[in-house]
């Protein structure tokens, strides 16, 4: 469709010529042929010449200028599609997806078969896992492309994502033989593969191993084929084949315990004997490998078995001087009966090997080196350790560094060990020891630092960190350009133990946006595996994607953001109290008695204004206020006695108990939970302690009495953001009393949703994917929780992205989340423009395509 | 059982913690910050031992230009008690008669021990070290304070050189420890 005011011939030449300098990024020159054309009075409002000259000062970060251009662009010429996708484009570079695809369709409406619009938009939906809309743009490009096989690839792929494995199957097949014969590439390989996969996510293991066969000789990942094929056998019960193909494989690769433990299956071994047996026999044809001497252990139950098993296994590894030894067989303490005959040996080595150098008493034994003995001691320091026998672990510890006060790994366990028994001050002071002693090992280094921010010396970790981050830079900035979210989760927690509000809460923004940035490099992939055929890497990040923010930094930042929220909002900084009597009990059982007493009589809860508004979290504010506190918490208790009173009570309550040691912060939640049982009924949340992670139980209860305060106050603007990530766990299941603060706000907007009987409009709520993802997540945490109880490991945090496993395919209106509201809207606006393409539809297309000579000739590939 | 590894390795600003932390324990002298600073500049005249990869021992040598003989000094020479009569003194020995060798300008060898440390004389001796002189109150602080002087002559001095004198040598001060 022409522009609805074309330019004349010589203005429309210097048009063409701002398109060619902004795809060469001449930005510079590009204004420069914007402004001759816009310099004539004729054309000074010519739309899409506006718009060209936004989008090249966008690109020249002249951001807030771009944006008035594109619009001024827009408003002179709403029928042009130029217009639109420049929009679009301005849209997407500032991450705002879903205006983006607003923008795309409308340009669509006026130039319906713009291949690049039409790509641009295929990207986005599948970056918002639009999958619907993404079917259908695919559809179009295919329609309009035949002959490119990134059409057949991106449909292909749209009906497997949706589940729709049949289709996604046959328009593979039918582009693959399509292509010529031979000769076979590696993207031809991984084409197989992925079909191969589409094959066997369908079910159809039978096929999918037909499959694999007919095509084996084509297929250059041989490793990948093995492996697949000897899973299609287990799955077929084929046990005899899946053995085969399972012994070829362990000779690749006899370190492999999967290889094991399939070969096991395949040969129905059930009781243990037979299982100790069966590694016998590995042992002898492998005898340097470790996997079946290690996976032995883990299977031989009977005691003299194992302990003559183990035996062997241990005597290697102090002979050796394996440092993770122990690391190595913690995984069989949870067996009671393993731990006592480890302890029995290594016990028993230790005598022999101080007395006579050798493991056992027998005469005839060989001397063992001299660091036998130190690695004994050495395992034997972890083994009490592990039982938290603190005094014999220091015991031996000890013993270990007398006898050999050079060794590193030393004063690291010594270090864990004072930390499991709950000192975090002299853990750190070791592992500052171990980190001298060899100051170019970067774990070392990494693990003092992280034992300082347990101690609550932050600034002295950064300190620490700095010898390896990048010079000139600070290092907190580095560490966060490097991502290193170790670093930025324990400093959160430290912060929140310090009660620096401010500083926990940006160390737990800066992580965040580390999600936030994985979620976004995605966006480059979408095209680039497409054109690169990694087919089954690029399924398996979107699948990634989709469960990103389940990662453990991220659940324990979102617990501190959360907690720290939660703190602010029972507790506002603005009225901190200032009369503070200098021998009340600690600072935070101190002022949250203050603050009750005041919201007393008050009768009422503080208001908003008094409240630091955490729906748009404005780090600095809070920063601000939390450096005040800290300045108040630091007069009143000199530094150093606070991160270890803090600190203490995250772990286990100390094993070396001196008598006083009854730290402050266990005694205030004993305190508390006294005063909650004569009241019989659950603290309120200005009651629980926020100064270090709540257990998660208390911070529910918080979380709903804060939201019965929150959703009387803020009547809408508060809930929807807590919408955004719960919902992929339907309340059926909801028992009462688990009312977290998810449950319940989905409950209540659920009832306003039905006395309006629609659901709540897309303006009412905030786009889904830009929540303040923290908050989100403290309802999200509680969800997940049941939900993983429920749907052990399959389901994902959010829900749209469940679609992909088990797409609901029918939305109620009524279930009123913000995901599944959006999409069924845009699949309902999708029925109404054009209906998705019917599977004969397609294959109707996929044949006629196929069957066409002229295509196959432009097939050179 | 395979043999265990024994090898050296050079001293650091990285690793010398190590080698404070094994002198301390090894010696009953502890030294200046001077000295180990000069340790790190020493290149192959200081060595850390290795017993399969952990750190048992260690030898510092300096070159000692004074009573017109340019003589090797060894300054520190020790192992971990627990790795002794392993051969770990003797290769840190070898090493230092080898880059005495390989240097090829050295008059001679020595170094002080403690007079009733039998242990390191006999260690000594089979390297062909003689005992040329005991220097009485040698040490400051530790019991017995004499010192024997033990040298292994490289080669035989050109000129008449003098002969070692008690107390010519201010060891006490050079050598670093306090």
């Amino acid at each position: 469709m022409p522009p609805s005011n074309p330019l004349p011939p010589k203005e429309n030449a210097l048009f063409k010529r701002i398109l060619r300098c902004y795809e060469h990024k001449q930005y510079k020159n590009g204004l420069k042929f914007a402004k001759q054309i816009l310099s004539n009075p004729k054309y000074a409002d010519h739309g899409e010449t506006l718009a060209m000259k936004g989008l090249t000062l966008n690109c020249l970060g002249r951001k807030d200028e771009a944006y008035e251009y594109v619009r001024r662009g827009l408003r002179n010429d709403l029928k042009s599609p130029v217009c639109w996708h420049v929009y679009g484009l301005l849209q997407r570079s500032d991450k705002k997806y879903d205006e983006a695809i607003k923008c795309y369709r409308n340009a669509l409406k006026w130039e319906k078969e713009n291949i690049q619009i039409l790509r641009d938009l295929s990207l986005l939906q599948i970056q918002m896992r639009d999958l619907e809309g993404y079917k259908d743009t695919r559809y179009q490009l295919f329609m309009l492309r035949p002959t490119q096989r990134a059409s057949w690839i991106g449909f292909a792929m749209s009906y497997h994502l949706l589940g729709d494995y049949e289709m996604a199957n046959s328009i593979l097949d039918a582009f693959r033989t399509n292509q010529m014969k031979g000769p076979y590439d590696y993207e031809h390989s991984e084409l197989l593969l992925y079909q191969n996969m589409v094959l066997a996510e369908s079910g159809q293991y039978e096929r999918a191993l037909q499959h694999l066969n007919k095509f084996s000789s084509q297929i250059l990942d041989k490793l990948s084929i093995k492996e697949t094929s000897g899973e299609y056998y287990l799955k077929l019960k084929r046990f005899k084949e899946a053995e085969a193909v399972y012994e070829d494989l362990l000779k690749r690769n006899p370190e492999n315990v999967m290889y094991y433990e399939k070969l096991i299956e395949a040969k129905q071994l059930s009781n243990a004997d037979e299982k100790v047996a069966f590694f016998d026999v590995y042992k002898k044809e492998f005898p340097r490998a470790i996997a079946p001497r290690r996976l032995q252990l883990t299977e031989a139950h009977a005691q003299p078995v194992f302990e003559r098993l183990a035996d062997d296994y241990l005597r290697h590894g102090l002979h050796k001087g394996i440092p993770p030894l122990f690391v190595d067989l913690r995984s069989l303490y949870a067996d009671q009966s393993k731990a006592d005959t480890i302890e029995k040996l290594i016990l028993q080595y230790i005598e022999n090997l101080s007395s006579v150098g050798t493991f056992s008493s027998d005469a005839g034994e060989t001397k063992q080196p001299a660091s036998a003995l130190l690695w004994a001691y050495y395992y034997a320091a972890q083994h009490f350790d592990y039982k938290k026998d603190t005094d014999r672990a220091l015991l031996y510890i000890d013993a270990a560094i007398e006898h050999t006060p050079t060794l590193i790994e030393l004063f690291i366990v010594k270090g864990r060990i004072y930390k499991h028994a709950g000192d975090p001050v002299s853990a750190y002071q070791w592992l500052e020891e171990a980190q001298a002693m060899d100051t170019a090992d970067r774990y070392v280094n990494s693990k003092c630092a992280r034992y300082m921010l347990r101690a609550g010396h932050v600034k002295r970790a950064e300190d620490m960190c700095a010898k390896f981050t990048r010079e000139g830079v600070p290092a907190t900035e580095n560490l966060n350009e490097m991502q290193c979210m170790w670093f930025q989760t324990e400093a959160a927690a430290a912060y929140q133990r310090q009660q620096q509000w401010g500083e926990a809460l940006k160390k737990a923004h800066e992580v965040d946006r580390h999600f936030s940035e994985i979620m976004e490099d995605q966006f480059d992939f979408h095209s680039y595996c497409m054109r690169k055929m990694t087919l089954r890497s690029y399924v398996g990040l979107l699948r990634l994607e989709d469960v990103l923010r389940a990662h453990p930094f991220y659940f324990r930042c979102a617990r501190v953001a959360i907690s720290v929220y939660l703190r602010l909002y029972t507790q506002p900084l603005q009225d901190a109290p200032q009369t503070a009597e200098p021998d009340t009990g600690t600072l935070a059982l101190h002022t949250r008695a203050s603050t009750r007493s005041r919201c007393r009589t008050r009768r009422r809860p503080p208001s908003p204004t008094q409240v630091p508004s955490h729906y748009t979290p404005a780090p600095l504010h809070a920063a601000a206020a939390g450096r005040a506190a800290d300045r108040r918490a630091r007069h009143r208790y000199p530094r150093t006695t606070h991160p270890r009173l803090y600190t203490q009570p995250l772990q286990d309550a100390p094993q070396t108990a001196e008598p006083d040691t009854g730290t402050l912060a266990l005694h205030t939640r004993a305190s508390t939970r006294s005063r909650c049982r004569t009241r019989r009924r659950p603290p309120s949340p200005t009651q629980v302690p926020s100064h270090y992670t709540p257990a998660p139980l208390h911070a529910a209860a918080a979380g709903r009495a804060a939201d019965r305060r929150a959703r009387h106050r803020y009547p809408r603007t508060t809930h929807p953001r807590l919408y955004t990530q719960p919902l992929q766990d339907a309340p059926q299941t909801a028992e009462p009393d688990t009312g977290t603060l998810a449950l319940h706000t989905r409950a209540s907007t659920r009832s306003r949703c039905r006395t309006r009987r629609r659901p709540p409009s897309p303006t009412q709520v905030p786009s889904h994917y830009t929540p303040a993802p923290l908050h989100a997540a403290a309802a999200g945490r509680a969800a997940d929780r049941r939900a993983r109880h429920r749907y052990p490991r399959t389901t994902h945090p959010r829900l749209y992205t469940q679609p992909l496993q088990d797409a609901p395919q029918t939305a109620e209106p009524d279930t009123g989340t913000l995901a599944l509201h959006t999409r069924a809207s845009t699949r309902s606006r999708c029925r109404t423009r054009r209906r998705p393409p019917s599977p004969t539809q397609v294959s109707c297309v996929i044949t006629m395509f196929s069957s066409s000579p002229l295509i196959r000739k432009q097939h050179v590939w | 059982m395979t043999r265990a590894k024994i090898e050296l390795g050079d001293v650091t600003p990285h690793n010398i913690k190590q080698l404070k932390k094994l002198n301390t324990v090894v010696f009953p002298v502890s030294y200046n910050d001077k000295f180990y600073k000069d340790v790190l500049e020493a290149g192959e005249l200081a060595k850390l031992a290795y017993y399969n990869d952990i750190v048992v021992g260690a030898v510092c040598c300096r070159i000692d230009t004074s009573e017109n003989s340019r003589r090797l000094y060894i300054m520190t020479l020790g192992c971990l008690y627990p790795y002794r009569r392993l051969g770990i003194g003797t290769l840190m020995v070898e090493h230092v008669l080898k880059y005495v060798e390989q240097d090829g300008n050295f008059d001679s060898i020595f170094l002080h021990v403690q007079v009733n440390n039998e242990g390191a004389i006999d260690f000594y001796k089979k390297f062909g070290f003689e005992i040329v002189e005991t220097k009485e109150h040698y040490y400051k602080r530790i019991e017995p304070a004499d010192a024997h002087v033990l040298q292994k002559t490289i080669r035989q001095p050109q000129q008449p050189s003098v002969p070692l004198l008690n107390g010519t040598v201010p060891h006490a001060k050079t050598n670093g420890h306090d």
